[in-house]
């Protein structure tokens, strides 16, 4: 397996390079796997919960809030967050169950406030997501395009077989359909 | 520019200085635009983690959608040919490496790391349907492996039912019948076509295996590791580092 330091996963993750997020999620995967297994979580729940991590460390790089510090390693800050984010699962699903935990909050070497923040965070973006799927096939490919591959207007133009500003008429289009079904108070 | 092309430009930072200065004033003194400003980036954000979620659970699935790539080299299938062949001798190069270590009973358990017990699947309180595999299931998930045990076989026996058939191995080898869990685990594979059941079948017959000191489990974990698609993949090529 290829091996990249932490200033070219950085890199990677910014430019949204293949072979670094799955270098990243090789990395994290057998390791979240074992923790979820270890505290009576199964295989989908590993996956949901290893996704939510690698997508919140990446929204934080995009958005500037992370930086690289010498005494925590990338893996280690998404590993806090993937069992931070399964504790916060659990506690409100502890009714559901009667399967033992292994592992408990206290356990986590991380300041809780920002953890909490990072949950909440998540939590909307899910909730985006879901709002996601419910959008017309050409919109969620017109909004991929633009904003998770970072293609330019006249390339998506190409791709989706458009001329002129199309494009950018239906990309305004999209996104206010998704801003209603969203927020429908403030589309 | 209307008011949403505003919004957008600001968080593109493609306002003007004095522009941008304009609208962060506006921004302090205005909570419902600070606010369309949050979910504007939200929604870009939700966008990204779609994209990265698709992308991932291609990643799961064995696969790496290249079209994602910006830039991506288009490998063709004569080059994509010999780069497998490569891959598949740098595995048997391995494979062979580590066949020359001694016996497992001399080693640290290579498996150490990534090993973990099978967690059982969820359990659908209240259902009548599959009640007595869920019923088994909740005495295997609170490690009451000979109730598990019998409860599974006895699913196994009278309906061929694989899941079942599969849990009581896991239930053997979770309570150190290695014989008996090896041995249900073989039958299991000559015979269902479930792939996951086959996956996870072939990692823990490898490891019952190990246990008894048998080096076969070695040429299934080197089938493991050449299948890329292999959910136990990643941890049968740790296991053989």
């Amino acid at each position: 397996m290829e091996s990249f330091s932490p200033e070219q996963v950085l890199r990677g993750v910014m430019n949204n390079d293949s072979d670094v997020l799955k270098y990243l999620y090789d990395q994290m995967r057998p390791q979240i796997r074992s923790f979820i297994y270890h505290n009576g979580g199964s295989e989908q729940d590993a996956e949901d919960i290893l996704q939510d991590g690698i997508i919140a460390f990446y929204s934080n790089v995009h958005d500037g809030k992370f930086e690289l510090q010498s005494n925590v390693k990338i893996t280690t800050y998404i590993n806090q967050i993937c069992r931070f984010r399964w504790l916060e699962n659990r506690k409100s699903a502890r009714t559901r169950t009667s399967v033992k935990m292994e592992e408990s909050h206290e356990n986590l070497q991380v300041e809780n406030p920002t953890y909490f923040e990072e949950m909440e965070s998540l939590e909307k973006t899910r909730k985006v997501e879901s709002m996601f799927k419910k959008l017309g096939e050409k919109c969620k490919k017109l909004l991929l395009l633009f904003y998770y591959e970072k293609k330019k207007m006249s390339e998506i133009n190409e791709i989706m077989g458009f001329s002129g500003n199309t494009s950018k008429n239906e990309k305004y289009r999209c996104m206010k359909k998704l801003r209603t079904l969203y927020a429908p108070n403030n589309g | 520019m209307n008011h949403y092309e505003n919004i957008h430009a600001y968080i593109d930072g493609e306002l003007s200085e004095e522009e941008a200065r304009q609208f962060e004033e506006a921004l302090k003194s205005d909570k419902g635009l600070a606010d369309e400003v949050d979910i504007e980036k939200t929604l870009r954000r939700g966008i990204m983690a779609a994209g990265l979620r698709e992308q991932m659970s291609s990643f799961a699935q064995g696969g790496e959608d290249k079209e994602k790539k910006p830039g991506a080299r288009v490998i063709d299938f004569n080059n994509y040919r010999s780069l497998a062949i490569a891959a598949s001798l740098a595995i048997l190069l391995g494979f062979f490496l580590w066949q020359t270590r001694t016996s497992p009973a001399g080693d640290s358990n290579p498996f150490a790391s990534v090993y973990y017990e099978d967690p059982g699947t969820p359990v659908k309180m209240g259902e009548t349907e599959d009640q007595a595999f869920d019923e088994a299931m909740i005495n295997y998930k609170n490690e009451d492996y000979e109730q598990a045990k019998e409860a599974f076989a006895r699913l196994c026996q009278d309906s061929g039912f694989d899941k079942a058939c599969y849990y009581e191995a896991q239930s053997l080898l979770n309570s150190g019948e290695l014989e008996g869990a090896r041995d249900q685990f073989s039958a299991l594979l000559s015979r269902t076509d479930d792939l996951e059941l086959r996956e996870k079948s072939q990692w823990y017959l490898a490891y019952t295996l190990y246990q008894l000191d048998d080096e076969t489990y070695k040429s299934i974990l080197s089938d493991i590791a050449e299948d890329d698609a292999h959910r136990f993949n990643l941890e049968a090529r740790e296991v053989m580092k």
